[in-house]
């Protein structure tokens, strides 16, 4: 190692996240693959190491014999003014060698909070930011991510995008660019090649126009670019790329444990979920692909708990068998299963008792809103009853605490609405008391309120975010009527929910508030102890930007909306009509039910919607 | 059960793993080389696995130990460990221990300053009355004369003009991080001293032996 470095390690907040060699760290020799990829994920170690779609390329990319990808993630400010301080460029964790070595350096976009992240990283790495001061081929900046769905306010700054699910579209766009620098094209010539490629973006290729009253007047493909770029799948889920290894964090990450995907997509349909509509259309693993996949990590990891994600576990069609099948295993090795993002409805004794087995586990619902009628507008159909059901069960099995989600400033919601929520945690209270077979322990029930943020691709994306000072007034309004014995409140920063929805659905022109807000110093803009509204509101002063324009204005149906050149599958047309219904206050059945034809079947090719 | 005691080497990018999160790394190696370790009972079952004397964060060793119990330790238990562990963490020896972390009596370490016009000759001249400094203890801070915790201390210039200390200081109840002898140079004689590694190269008893 560095000397310089290990200078620098002595004294910074847990050096072990810098270090690298963790367990399952992939080294290559350089000279033996043709191409080097930093992926870079644009917030913490801690985060970045929790995510399972790092993992999964990381893994997909280096089963490559001529690729090498390793891992790089942002600095903590301590580590930051360091490594400038010793002139120490970014760096990657398993060779250590700068960024500016690296023939790819990827970003994941998963939170639009990271976007000044992306810009300090790549400053670090000692690389222009904006994409038209890199002229050369080497150092190409790509990114992904749930983010790229509307990308133009980091737009400037990114080579090119990768839409949709990355193991195919990635390994085609690595193929060209492996050709490209074998045989000397140029910067301009790859990306215009690479825009032909199903779910690559550059955006470089799309002219925007705007409107007198600011509005986006057209999106004009040049040089013959699609005029639509269109979301990549993956068609065959159960035979997609799974990781066999996972690299082993050697300090605490956020999620630090086996996470083995079983669907993609969600039957659902809640209007403010951006992932459930992105990730259309839903397809499962088979119980023997992820039993096998959940032992296979286990034994590799040596964590002790595995976590059956997706949207929406439950609904997994054999779920009950996966957790019996896997129940011997885990009970001998004293791991513990776990089935995030539960929905109460499904919650049943059986599953519990598997789910408990091991480790007492605290329980998570998220009724998202207090009253029934507020649940129909965003379609999130859970019944008051279910909710008590799912607690009885838990409770009598000897629970004692409960998180509950919520959200705010919903379209539609009233005061009355909101009283729901402390209603909602009342009645918990109650049923423990009811059910409890050991008072004695107490009860803590944690209910946290996040402002909703309208998405792009949601039927919400129309509508108008409520303000920061009305998001105020209703935390506050909350925080009076929640004086309830073993209940706790929480509620998100309304200026950083603000923020959020000023990017998530902004335009290409935020970018130089983007570059502005960062060269002012803005990064980890995510992260309460640095967040600073005031520079941002000054930065959107100074460059003529009025972030309300985005955030809190209704959009009439025929604005031409930023993300308008960016398909998921699901047609605007059903978004629309959802909208529309949200407003009537009319539930949508699930998938399962019945197929509401939200579109998003074309991306399947004569293949089937596994609702 | 087995009550086993496995002595390792930590350093390189290892040497960045603290206490804490070393005992969650040892504890899901033994998973992966499928050596099951014996839990306690009750409601959140955990291993019995212990380090006897936690190395600083960002310190090096060659002979650091780990307590462990177990049913049964397989022959090849060094090789499968080795191959389970991170970068940095390897492991040396593996028995049956028979003594307690109880007559762990001092620790040698080699600590490595890097600076300019570090002399050997100071450091002696130094340490040779008593060195009153600021100690942190369990009840909080008091003045303490770091000579009491040296057993011995010898200075030594390296070629790159930076200084090795060979140590030899208390441990268990009453001990001493070699990072006071760093601090105590470096307000005697400001500004020499630019940073410190710090190497563990001996346990031992209270007679001087290793601890083992």
């Amino acid at each position: 190692m560095d000397e310089r470095l290990k200078a620098i390690l002595a004294r910074v907040k847990k050096p072990a996240r810098y270090a690298g060699g963790e367990y399952g760290a992939v080294k290559k020799d350089p000279a033996s693959v043709d191409l080097r990829i930093a992926f870079c994920f644009p917030d913490s170690y801690e985060i970045g190491m929790s995510h399972l779609g790092l993992k999964l390329l990381y893994a997909l990319w280096n089963a490559q014999d001529y690729i090498w990808c390793e891992r790089s993630f942002a600095p903590w400010p301590d580590m930051e003014a360091e490594m400038r301080g010793a002139g120490i460029p970014l760096y990657a964790l398993e060779s250590g060698d700068p960024l500016s070595d690296f023939d790819i350096i990827g970003f994941t976009l998963q939170y639009e909070l990271c976007y000044t992240n992306v810009l300090n990283m790549l400053d670090l790495a000692g690389l222009p930011v904006y994409a038209k001061d890199r002229h050369e081929l080497k150092n190409l900046v790509v990114a992904g991510g749930p983010c790229v769905c509307n990308a133009e306010p980091i737009a400037d700054f990114i080579d090119l995008f990768m839409f949709g699910e990355g193991e195919e579209v990635s390994l085609e766009l690595f193929e060209l660019y492996r050709r490209a620098k074998a045989e000397g094209w140029t910067k301009k010539a790859f990306l215009r090649r690479a825009a032909d490629i199903p779910g690559i973006y550059v955006p470089c290729f799309y002219d925007v126009t705007y409107r007198d009253d600011g509005a986006v007047a057209a999106i004009t493909p040049q040089d013959g670019v699609p005029a639509v770029i269109t979301k990549r799948i993956v068609e065959d889920f159960d035979r997609a790329f799974i990781p066999e290894y996972f690299v082993v964090p050697s300090t605490e990450v956020v999620h630090d444990r086996v996470m083995v995907e079983v669907m993609r997509g969600c039957i659902r349909g809640c209007r403010f979920c951006q992932a459930g509509y992105t990730w259309r259309p839903v397809r499962s693993r088979r119980a023997e692909t992820i039993i096998e996949n959940a032992k296979t990590l286990a034994l590799q990891t040596g964590y002790e708990e595995i976590s059956l994600i997706s949207l929406s576990s439950s609904d997994h069609r054999e779920i009950d068998r996966i957790c019996d099948e896997l129940s011997d295993f885990c009970r001998e090795r004293k791991i513990s299963l776990a089935l995030p993002s539960q929905r109460a409805d499904s919650f049943t004794p059986e599953l519990y008792e598997k789910l408990r087995m091991v480790r007492q586990t605290g329980l998570t619902f998220a009724p998202e809103a207090g009253s029934a009628r507020l649940r129909d507008v965003i379609n999130k159909n859970l019944a008051e009853e279910d909710l008590m059901n799912a607690c009885k069960i838990a409770f009598s099995g000897g629970a004692d605490s409960v998180k509950l989600y919520f959200m705010a400033g919903l379209p539609t919601e009233t005061d009355e609405d909101l009283l729901g929520i402390p209603d909602l945690a009342r009645k918990v209270t109650w049923n423990w008391r009811q059910n409890s077979p050991n008072r004695a322990r107490g009860l803590k029930v944690s209910v946290s309120v996040a402002g909703f943020v309208p998405k792009p691709h949601t039927p919400f994306q129309w509508a108008a975010q409520t303000t920061r000072e009305e998001f105020q007034r209703k935390y506050m309004f909350l925080k009076d009527n929640f004086r309830i014995k073993n209940v706790t409140y929480n509620w998100h920063e309304p200026a950083v929910s603000f923020l959020e929805g000023v990017f998530a659905r902004g335009d290409r022109r935020l970018g130089k508030a983007l570059h502005e807000a960062w060269k002012r110093g803005c990064k980890f803009d995510a992260w309460g102890d640095f967040f600073n509204l005031d520079t941002w509101l000054e930065v959107f002063r100074d460059t003529g930007l009025d972030p309300a324009w985005y955030a809190n204005r209704e959009r009439p149906a025929d604005e031409v909306l930023p993300w308008s050149h960016m398909s998921c599958g699901v047609t605007q047309a059903h978004l629309w009509r959802e909208y529309q219904k949200a407003l009537a206050g009319e539930p949508s059945p699930d998938c399962r039910a019945q197929c509401t034809g939200c579109g998003a079947l074309c991306l399947m090719k004569g293949g089937k919607c596994d609702a | 059960m087995l009550k086993c005691r496995m002595q390792y080497e930590k350093r390189g990018p290892a040497q960045y793993i603290s206490h804490l999160d070393l005992m969650r790394v040892f504890r899901r190696a033994f998973m992966r080389a499928g050596v099951m370790l014996s839990f306690s009972q009750g409601f959140n079952p955990h291993p019995y696995i212990s380090v006897p004397l936690p190395l600083p964060t960002g310190f090096s060793s060659r002979c650091d130990l780990l307590d462990f119990d177990t049913e049964s330790l397989p022959d090849d238990f060094l090789a499968r460990m080795t191959a389970a562990l991170p970068e940095g963490i390897v492991p040396r020896y593996v028995y049956q221990r028979t003594r307690g972390a109880g007559d762990i009596a001092a620790v040698r370490y080699t600590v490595t300053l890097h600076g300019e016009g570090l002399v050997p000759e100071d450091v002696r001249t130094l340490f040779s009355a008593p060195v009153m400094m600021l100690k942190r203890t369990k009840r909080g801070e008091s003045e303490v004369d770091l000579c009491t915790f040296i057993r011995s201390l010898d200075a030594s210039s390296l070629p790159d003009g930076s200084l090795a200390l060979d140590a030899v200081l208390a441990a268990g109840e009453q001990s001493l991080n070699p990072e006071y002898l760093v601090r105590a140079i470096d307000e005697r004689t400001p500004g020499t001293v630019a940073w410190a590694d710090y190497l563990r190269t001996a346990i031992l008893d209270r007679d001087g032996e290793i601890f083992a």
